[in-house]
Order: structure tokens, then C-alpha cells, then sequence
């Protein structure tokens, strides 16, 4: 008797478990047939009439931010849902584009997720982004770069949620607004840096930089030779690439600046709060931080200096894209609709402190008055996008790797260059 | 004898019942995977928009003439030839230490096999710490006048991977020591009375008597560690925010992989055919050290 019952607990323990596989097994044979996959999601999104969307239930995919971003994020999603009806649920991704990728590829992905500028020509042309009406998003009230960002042959696939340039951002202790120099040749030069170096203590460099292309784009173009040649290559080597980079690298070389890393620090505004360094240029996301983290260091901001005679920074965007395979595109692009839209963008912005990418969400709320965020904001007109093709983060990748051979006296900056650029366009399809 | 066919009939399904969970959960994720992988070696493979093109060896071609390929296997053979032989021998010595009858014993123990306790990922951010620029051994080193200035060791190609390596054997040496000191008490006592009867001195008992005796299970540790050790993916992926970097020094195969696989290179055909290549050269070594070692008998 015994024998009998333990053998049949042991089989419906079995036949639980295969059910259970073969339910997970679904997903993946179905898509095995990609045709007729696409069909069968999208005879009912084109079917569907214009019903009530109440009660419908969407994913909204981003990656975690501090705890402002995290609280003015809720509170945008609650008031998303009192004025729609539909329920929005947040899905936080640590390792942002790889977890992504991996819901995309299984079927799992949210409805409506964030795409950075740099990534959008990548999910772009996997296909895997939906098409929006820039009618509907009211793409003319945005700034026109930030929908640039996401165009591919004139169609919309994403719609910026907000932006930040670079400025300089300085410790009023040991920097007097009125000596930073008009240009970064200056800036980086030995003169100004050694001045400034004196009068700190030991352990306190004067400026960082960063090993990151995504900081230097807009300097290494400033002559108009792009960083990518032949569609999606890397053009590191280029002599004028070459040339624009050694400004930093001199000063790098010369340990008149040196990377957070350098300075045992995570990134510039860690360094900066803890005044391991006098200067930084960083994006206004930090501004937040070293308010709230480090309330006793006095700091001023102004615009990144010019180079070559000319203004210029860097500008980063994220956006919303919607899933291609979605099953709630009409909710979906509800949810876009409102958090691009001026209630939902001024929640957003003014809770994040970040900067809104809607020129009539700017004025109303003030933002382009605010002593603080004027140079981040006079940044957006000259502003280089960090977006070029989808190869910019293996380019990025060896440019990393290999840069600090350079640093190091290893190996001279041509070679170092040329070595990035080779190493790339190996790996570039 | 009715019953008795009945009876055994029973014992099939009872047993088959028992198997099937395992066998449904390994055929699953471990021979279905791989099954796949072999197949998605042979070909240009974009999950995205699900497309398997056939391209024959191509993709293995790739493996034996790419440099940056050639890079993250020289790395990893190098990385096991020094981490697995130096944990073994390692692991030995201090179980025969602490085998020996020396005072707080049990203390050792504890305090040796803690490290393998801690995670991996935040062993690499301790060692991180330790070598970065404002780390204790920039500020030893110069107390002592061994550098003139403070560098950041993990910012190096030349150290980067060494940094690793001192951190693998530190980490893993305490685990296999607590295999060879269980297998330590099978030794029996006599002969290490006979052999200091003999006249032989403490060395020589460890080299005559210990070190024959733990044969196979330096066979065990051994194979284990270079298994280990091919694989190493965590520390270099965190060391290197998982670019490989300085200059590809800590690039590993397994990270490699990943990197193919999973980061933007979306060429999942291309690492496909690289872990199995991968596999192909772990059963060599193992093959090779199981050789070395002559079997796994005490007495040949």
C-alpha cells in the first residue's frame, strides 16, 4: 500500500513537472515559425476596435536611477493611471540592454520600454521597435535633435523622455568662476591646471576626464570627419580623430587630469562630491546627486568651454519605444502619449530634475530660468548627439580598452588609435 | 508467477518514475542546449528576427584566425597553466599543515575556508579595492620603497590578469584543501611511524608517504581546477565592467562568449562555435592531466 502511494505521488510529481515544461516549451516553438508568429499577433492589434482601455494591463520597462528618478517615476505612473484607467507595472532592469535583448528574443518583452539615442539604431534595424504616428506624439512641440535620435528613413520609433548636456561643473572652494578659461585648450593646458593644482591638498586633482567616447564625440568631430567611416566602421585612426584627442591625452599624459578610477572613485560626481577633484564636466544628471549626497560642497556650473573656437558639448536622450510583438499597442501608446505629454513630462522632469525635451514643457516649467540648469540647457544648441550607427558601442568598447595604453606611455596615441580601430572593425559585421 | 511479473513490472515504472524528473530537467537545459549550440555553430544566427543561415565552418574558421579570439584563448591557457597547478599543490601543503598536529587546528580551518565562502563578486571588488590606486597595496608598496609612485594596478595590461589569478588561488586553494584533508584521514598512522622509524624527516614523509597517497585525489582537484579554470567568466567580467579590458588582458574565453552572445556583437553562431571548441580543449587538458597522473590507483 505504501509502495502504490509513494509511486503514484512520485508520477504526479512527473506529470506536473512535464506539464509544466511543456508550457514553457510554448513560447519557443511558436516562435520557431517567425510568419506565422508575426501573424497571429498582429490580426488582433489591427482588428481591435478603439474600445475602452480601462482596466488593460501594460509593462513599462526602464532601468533603476536614484530615488528621485525612482519617486517621480511612481508618481508619474499613478497619475498615468487615474487618468486613463490603465494599469501600468514597472519592470526595473539592472543590466539594462542585455536583460532587454533577452526578453525580446524570448517573446517576453515589456510593452513599452526605454531605448537610449546610442541603442536605438540597433533595435531599429533588429526590427523589434513599433512604428509611431508623429502625429499623435506630437513630434513638431519636441526639440528636433531629440526626435532625430530616433528616426530611421523618416519614421518614428521612439519618443525622448527628457535629455542632459555636459557642463562644467566647479567647487566654488577652490575655483573662481571668473579664471575658467573660454576654451578647453586653455582649460587643459598647463598653465591653468597647474595653477589650480597648487592650492589643493594632497589627493585632490584639479580636473577628471573620462576614457568614454560618449564624453569626447563631440570634440574628436569638431573638424567634420565622423568617428565612423563606411556605414558602421571605426575611423579611430583618422589623423584628424588622432589630432583632436591629443588635447585630452597631453594633460592625461601629464597627469594634469586624471579618470575617477585613477582617483579610486566610481564615476566624476562621486570624485567631485568628495572633493577628489576641483572640476568636472558631467551631465546634469549629477546635479541631483551631489545635492542631495553631498549638500555641504559649494559648486557653480558653467558651459563647456569651446574648442577649436567653437561651442560644443554633448547631448544625451532616452527614449520610449513600444514592443513589435505587444499584445496592448492602443494602451501602450497611450502610456507614451502621456509621459511625452506635458503633465506627464513636467511630473517627470520636475521630479527627476531632469530636462524636458518639449521646448513648451521647458517654458512652463521654468526650467530655462533656473541659474543652474542654463548652461546644461544652452548646451541642447550645439549639442552633438551620442548616437552613430549601430556599431558605436564596440568602437566605444576598444576605444576603452586600448586608450590607456596611450596614458600609460605604452604605446603612442597613433598606435593606440589605430589599434582601437582595428580591433573594432574586426568585430563589425 | 503472475504476481511476480506484476511485482517487477511495478519496480520498471517506480524506477523510471524516480529518473524522469532529472532526466526531463537535464534533457531540457543541458542536452537540448547543447544539441542547439552544435548546431547554431554551423550557422549565422540573428535571434532577433530568428534567421539560422547556413554557413558550414564558418564560423570555426573565425575562431582559428581571428585575432582578438587567439587573444582570449592565450589569456585563458595561461591563466590555467599557472592557477591550476599552483591551487593544487597549495591546497595540499596547507592540508598537510593542518593535518599535522599543531595547535588551534580547528581555528585554521575556519579561518582558511572562510574565502571560499564569500562570494566571488565581492571577493573581485575587495581585490579591486586593494590594488586600485588608493588601495593598501599602492600605500604598503611605497611605504616599503618598492614603487615611486602610486599606480592603478587594475588599469594595467601587464597586471591585470596576474590580479586575477593571485585572487583565483586564494579563493579556491581553502576548497580543495578541505577535500585533501578529509582524504588525509585515510592515511593510515603506521605508515608515517614506519617511515620515521626508517629515519626519513618530516619533508620526506610528506613526499613519500602524503604526496603518493593523495594520487587520486590530486587527480580530482586537478581536473576540477583546470575545469574551473577554463571557465573563468565572473572575475573577468567585473574586473573589466565585461570589456576584456585593459587592452583584452583579462579577455577570457567564457567572457568572450558572452560578449558574443549576449552583448551588441548579436552573433550567437559565432559563440557557439567558440564554446565548443572551448569544451573540446577542457576534455583535452583533463584528459591530458588524468594522463600525467597516471590513473586514479594508488599502486600501479
Amino acid at each position: 500500500m505504501k509502495k502504490i502511494l509513494s509511486m503514484l505521488l512520485v508520477l504526479a510529481l512527473t506529470v506536473s513537472m512535464l506539464a509544466a515544461c511543456g508550457k514553457t516549451n510554448e513560447p519557443a516553438t511558436s516562435t520557431a515559425t517567425p510568419t506565422q508568429a508575426a501573424s497571429e499577433t498582429e490580426t488582433p492589434a489591427a482588428s481591435t476596435p478603439s474600445v475602452d482601455l480601462k482596466g488593460k494591463k501594460i509593462v513599462v520597462a526602464r532601468w533603476g536611477g536614484n530615488d528621485a528618478e525612482t519617486a517621480a517615476f511612481a508618481k508619474m505612473l499613478e497619475e498615468f493611471q487615474a487618468e486613463t484607467g490603465i494599469i501600468p507595472e514597472e519592470r526595473v532592469y539592472t543590466d539594462y540592454d542585455t536583460q532587454l535583448k533577452a526578453d525580446l528574443i524570448a517573446g517576453q518583452a515589456p510593452d513599452v520600454f526605454y531605448v537610449d539615442a546610442y541603442m536605438a539604431p540597433f533595435y531599429i534595424s533588429q526590427g523589434v521597435l513599433q512604428e509611431l504616428d508623429k502625429n499623435v506624439v506630437q513630434a513638431d512641440k519636441f526639440y528636433s535633435s531629440l526626435i532625430k535620435a530616433f528616426e530611421k528613413d523618416g519614421k518614428l520609433y521612439a519618443v525622448s523622455k527628457d535629455f542632459s548636456t555636459l557642463a562644467l561643473y566647479y567647487n566654488k572652494k577652490w575655483v573662481k568662476e571668473e579664471e575658467i578659461p573660454a576654451t578647453q585648450e586653455e582649460l587643459y593646458g598647463a598653465e591653468f591646471l597647474s595653477k589650480i593644482q597648487a592650492r589643493l591638498p594632497q589627493g585632490v586633482i584639479a580636473l577628471t576626464y573620462n576614457q568614454d567616447l560618449a564624453r569626447l564625440l563631440d570634440l574628436l568631430e569638431i573638424d567634420g570627419t565622423e568617428i565612423v567611416k563606411d556605414g558602421n566602421k571605426s575611423n579611430l585612426g583618422h589623423p584628424d580623430i588622432i589630432n583632436n584627442m591629443r588635447m585630452i591625452y597631453d594633460a592625461a599624459k601629464a597627469k594634469r587630469v586624471m579618470t575617477p578610477a585613477d582617483l579610486g572613485m566610481g564615476w566624476n560626481g562621486e570624485a567631485f562630491g568628495n572633493e577628489k577633484t576641483a572640476m568636472m564636466i558631467e551631465g546634469n544628471w549629477v546635479y541631483g546627486t551631489l545635492k542631495q549626497q553631498f549638500p555641504e560642497v559649494e559648486f557653480g556650473i558653467v558651459e563647456v568651454p569651446t574648442y577649436k573656437g567653437k561651442k560644443t558639448t554633448m547631448v544625451f536622450t532616452v527614449g520610449y519605444a513600444i514592443g513589435k510583438d505587444t499584445k496592448e499597442p492602443e494602451a501602450a501608446l497611450e502610456f507614451i502619449k502621456f509621459a511625452t505629454g506635458p503633465k506627464g513630462m513636467t511630473t517627470w522632469c520636475s521630479g527627476a530634475g531632469v530636462l524636458p525635451s518639449r521646448s513648451d514643457v521647458a517654458a512652463s516649467m521654468g526650467v530655462d530660468k533656473d541659474p543652474y540648469l542654463i548652461p546644461h540647457i544652452k548646451g541642447a544648441d550645439y549639442a552633438k548627439s551620442w548616437q552613430k550607427g549601430d556599431s558605436l558601442s564596440i568602437i566605444n568598447k576598444e576605444f576603452q580598452n586600448f586608450f590607456n595604453a596611450a596614458v600609460q606611455g605604452e604605446s603612442t596615441l597613433e598606435e593606440v588609435m589605430k589599434a582601437a580601430e582595428d580591433e573594432a572593425n574586426k568585430q563589425i559585421k | 508467477m503472475k504476481k511476480l511479473n506484476r511485482n517487477r513490472l511495478m519496480d520498471h515504472i517506480q524506477g523510471y518514475s524516480f529518473i524522469a524528473p532529472a532526466a526531463v530537467i537535464l534533457g531540457i537545459f543541458v542536452y537540448i542546449s547543447v544539441s542547439l549550440a552544435v548546431y547554431m555553430s554551423f550557422h549565422e544566427v540573428n535571434l532577433f528576427k530568428w534567421t539560422f543561415d547556413f554557413i558550414g565552418l564558418g564560423n570555426y574558421k573565425r575562431v582559428f584566425t581571428e585575432d582578438r579570439i587567439y587573444k582570449a584563448f592565450s589569456n585563458t591557457v595561461r591563466f590555467v597553466a599557472v592557477v591550476a597547478p599552483i591551487q593544487t599543490i597549495l591546497a595540499l601543503i596547507i592540508a598537510a599543515v593542518l593535518n599535522s598536529k599543531i595547535k588551534g587546528q580547528k581555528a585554521f580551518r575556519i579561518i582558511y575556508f572562510l574565502p571560499t565562502l564569500t562570494s566571488s563578486t565581492a571577493l573581485t571588488m575587495i581585490f579591486m579595492f586593494i590594488f586600485s590606486i588608493s588601495g593598501p597595496f599602492n600605500q604598503i608598496a611605497h611605504n616599503l620603497g618598492l614603487i615611486t609612485e602610486m599606480k592603478n594596478w587594475l588599469n594595467e595590461p601587464k597586471f591585470a590578469l596576474k590580479i586575477i589569478m593571485a585572487m583565483n588561488i586564494w579563493s579556491t586553494v581553502p576548497y580543495y584543501m578541505t577535500i585533501y584533508l578529509a582524504a588525509l584521514q585515510d592515511v593510515p598512522q603506521s605508515l608515517y611511524e614506519a617511515a620515521e622509524v626508517d629515519g626519513a624527516n618530516a619533508f620526506q614523509r610528506f613526499m613519500n608517504v602524503t604526496v603518493p597517497h593523495m594520487k587520486p585525489i590530486t587527480t580530482f582537484v586537478f581536473i576540477t581546477g583546470i575545469i574551473g579554470t577554463f571557465q573563468m567568466f565572473d572575475q573577468a567580467y567585473i574586473f573589466s565592467n565585461g570589456s576584456g579590458g585593459p587592452q583584452n588582458s583579462t579577455l577570457t574565453v567564457a567572457l568572450m562568449v558572452y560578449q558574443y552572445a549576449f552583448s551588441l556583437l548579436n552573433d550567437m553562431g559565432l559563440a557557439s562555435a567558440v564554446a565548443i571548441i572551448l569544451a573540446i580543449a577542457i576534455i583535452l587538458a583533463s584528459l591530458l592531466a588524468n594522463k600525467m597522473n597516471k590513473s586514479e590507483k594508488l599502486y600501479s
